[in-house]
């Protein structure tokens, strides 16, 4: 235990690792800041969420359309008297260039106008909500998706093999009403991109970065020092290359751990999620541009804790893959390169096999593609095809990369040290 | 007891050490060959950072690499490349060490100023080493090796970077630290174990050439060692005749130490070889090949 703490203090002293923590944190506030115009917004659909419950249902509707004409009446009492003009909903209101004067309206008046059309976006659209989703096809959507990659032969078959599942989770969604759920609207917050794109691929690269940079120099550092002949020849020995292993995975945890608890904990403080913790991340609400359906009925908040969970277990993976490099190579800096040169390799490698292979398939389950796809993860996908997408993927590569690190720390134990 | 039994050594291809037969006991050994002999490579597998080729090293009959840390317990080692992190002083470098070391961090609360007053750092107890002469950072070295009291103290060119008030003190330390236990230095510069080795080991043509006490290896070149007085023009033919071991202005003239198989002259006086005198006549080619 001891020694774990001096080879974490080694880590935690460097002033590179410091100044690149703290850096990553101010990038992630500045993110927050440059997305905050929103924050307003989403109070105000928290408040809606509040008075009339996240579950779309017939009375929930009745209580909405009932306050929304009250509002649009109030609204219609304001224009009538100011540019005397009446409007049918807020959309023709907005749409009339000739209303929007805003000396003409008092800051209570606007505020008004702006809760009657939040209350009309969200009435209509859940008025509307059933038509809406029986309108997307998943099946449709996939083999647009194939049409995109441009996916043939064998390895379309194999996704359209999948299709069954595809239906079957799509009327799980439709029966249990997972969908049927107030959510900040994709289509127009874009808090799902703003959040898993946005947030947590900076997250995942920032600590990708520390991971191979923390494990790169734990690992080298008496080599790097030209301590090695000692350290290694004390009663410690070879064992001293395991502690520093679990140093490493100690430290890139903590770090982790730091990234997130802070950055999400300022993204939670500025965008409120209040109401919406456990709604269903398959509410429809959620679907704009692209299909954000899940495999598994999962909650807003259950999903964040899923995509937290596959994070660490991402880094765990990207911090086996460093050690197994610097099992090799004796030089810090030289790991980070090489370790780049691997991660543009793992990447490219679809573009090896043709695009009717099942290999072209199987190359996109790496933790490098996932590390880069945080937006989609546990979501019905065609090119992922199956629903335990991310669990394949983890358990293969943590039973290659155990193997590898069993591997090296046996021929460490063996090797010459000159 | 400390046997090396039958050991050779390659790396890929070449071949650097073969056939190495040496028992150790408890006393210094001096280690003494040139640069490249293989005395590091020797010392690395008897710290166990090397494996050998062939045949096997045991400490009281059992081998050093099934003890494991039961046998890196035993042993002090200053390697000759010590390196040492610049940002930390003396006293956390050696705490650190001491965790390798299998010593309670009270233990080394204790152990590490006596030890750093031992080598005459106190006064330097909390400066950073960055800051350190190399004479200072080989005494932290010195301190570190005998950190957990070894059974065996392993010494790879101890005196390097230390003035020689600091070469005397070193000297005298590691006589009274032999007395019970197992001194192995190696060097390539005979004063540093000519006047404290028990026993001398030199090493040439990857095999153990003589391991004795310095006065059976000094026997091999009684009566052989001579020296004379000449005009500096005479100096260069005479160099070509006969091994010269040192020379020196002396009264207008060159006053020569050298090797002849016989008195050839009755202005040469016999003088009692010295290790040098061995050493120099031992590893001549390579000697000669260095000073090219």
């Amino acid at each position: 235990m001891r020694i774990l703490l001096y080879e974490i203090r080694k880590v935690i002293l460097s002033p590179v690792i410091l100044a690149l923590t703290v850096l990553f944190l101010g990038f992630n506030f500045f993110l927050i800041y440059e997305n905050s115009y929103i924050k307003d917004d989403l109070r105000s659909i928290n408040q809606l969420a509040h008075m009339y419950g996240t579950e779309i249902n017939a009375e929930m509707l009745k209580r909405m359309q009932s306050d929304y004409e009250a509002s649009l009446e109030k609204v219609n009492e304001i224009t009538n008297s100011v540019v005397s003009k009446k409007y049918q909903n807020m959309d023709e209101l907005y749409s009339d260039r000739t209303f929007y004067i805003p000396e003409k309206f008092s800051e209570k008046n606007i505020q008004l106008f702006n809760n009657t059309a939040l209350l009309d976006f969200y009435y209509n659209n859940s008025l509307h909500i059933e038509e809406s989703f029986l309108s997307r096809d998943p099946i449709k959507i996939a083999e647009y998706e194939l049409k995109v990659y441009g996916i043939s032969g064998p390895a379309a078959e194999l996704i359209r093999s999948q299709f069954d599942n595809f239906s079957e989770r799509y009327k799980e969604v439709h029966e249990n009403n997972e969908y049927k759920h107030l959510f900040p609207a994709q289509s127009v917050w874009e808090t799902h991109l703003l959040l898993f794109k946005t947030m947590f691929k900076a997250l995942l690269i920032e600590s990708l970065i520390l991971t191979v940079l923390v494990t790169a120099y734990i690992m080298n550092f008496e080599f790097d020092r030209g301590t090695y002949l000692l350290t290694y020849s004390s009663k410690r020995g070879r064992k001293l290359w395991l502690d520093k292993f679990c140093a490493s995975l100690i430290t890139n945890i903590s770090i982790l751990s730091i990234l997130f608890v802070i950055s999400l904990a300022a993204y939670f403080s500025v965008f409120s999620y209040k109401e919406f913790w456990h709604v269903p991340i398959s509410s429809y609400f959620n679907a704009g541009k692209e299909w954000f359906m899940s495999w598994w009925n999962l909650s807003f908040i259950e999903y964040l804790a899923a995509a937290i969970v596959l994070a660490y277990l991402l880094i765990v993976l990207f911090t086996l893959m460093t050690v197994v490099l610097a099992r090799w190579i004796r030089n810090s800096y030289l790991v980070f390169f090489t370790f780049l040169c691997l991660f543009g390799v793992i990447f490219i490698n679809q573009g090896l096999f043709p695009n009717s292979s099942i290999l072209f398939l199987l190359g996109s389950f790496t933790p490098v593609h996932l590390i880069l796809n945080s937006v989609v993860w546990f979501m019905q996908r065609a090119i992922t095809f199956t629903a335990y997408y991310e669990i394949i993927t983890i358990v293969a590569w943590f039973v290659i990369l155990l193997l590898f690190v069993m591997y090296c720390t046996r021929s460490f134990r063996k090797c010459d040290l000159k | 007891m400390l046997t090396v039994n039958n050991v050779s050594k390659n790396f890929g291809k070449d071949s650097v050490l073969e056939d190495i037969q040496l028992e150790f006991s408890n006393g210094v050994y001096g280690l003494l060959a040139p640069n490249g002999a293989g005395k590091t490579t020797l010392i690395k597998m008897l710290t166990t950072l090397l494996y050998p080729t062939k045949g096997e090293i045991l400490f009281e009959g059992q081998n050093i690499f099934s003890m494991g840390e039961n046998y890196r317990d035993l042993i002090g080692y200053l390697p000759q490349a010590f390196g040492y992190y610049k940002n930390y002083n003396p006293y956390q470098y050696l705490q650190y060490l001491a965790a390798l070391k299998g010593i309670s961090k009270q233990a080394a609360n204790n152990k590490i100023p006596k030890l750093l007053k031992l080598v005459a750092l106190e006064d330097a107890i909390k400066k950073k080493m960055r800051t350190f002469s190399g004479g200072m950072i080989q005494r932290v070295g010195i301190a570190q090796a005998m950190l957990n009291d070894p059974k065996i103290l392993i010494l790879d060119e101890p005196t390097a970077g230390l003035d020689p008030k600091e070469r005397v003190r070193f000297r005298n330390l590691l006589s009274d630290l032999a007395r019970d236990r197992i001194v192995i230095l190696s060097t390539h510069i005979v004063s540093d174990v000519e006047s404290i080795a028990n026993q001398i080991i030199m090493i040439k043509d990857k095999q153990v050439l003589v391991k004795d006490s310095i006065q059976a290896i000094c026997q091999k070149l009684n009566g052989k060692v001579f020296e004379t007085e000449m005009e500096f023009g005479q100096v260069q033919p005479f160099r070509e005749q006969y091994l010269s071991l040192s020379e020196r202005q002396e009264n207008g003239k060159m006053l020569i130490r050298y090797i002849a198989e016989e008195c050839s002259s009755p202005n040469w006086n016999q003088v009692s070889p010295t290790l040098e005198d061995v050493f120099l006549f031992e590893y001549q080619d390579q000697v000669m090949e260095q000073l090219k």
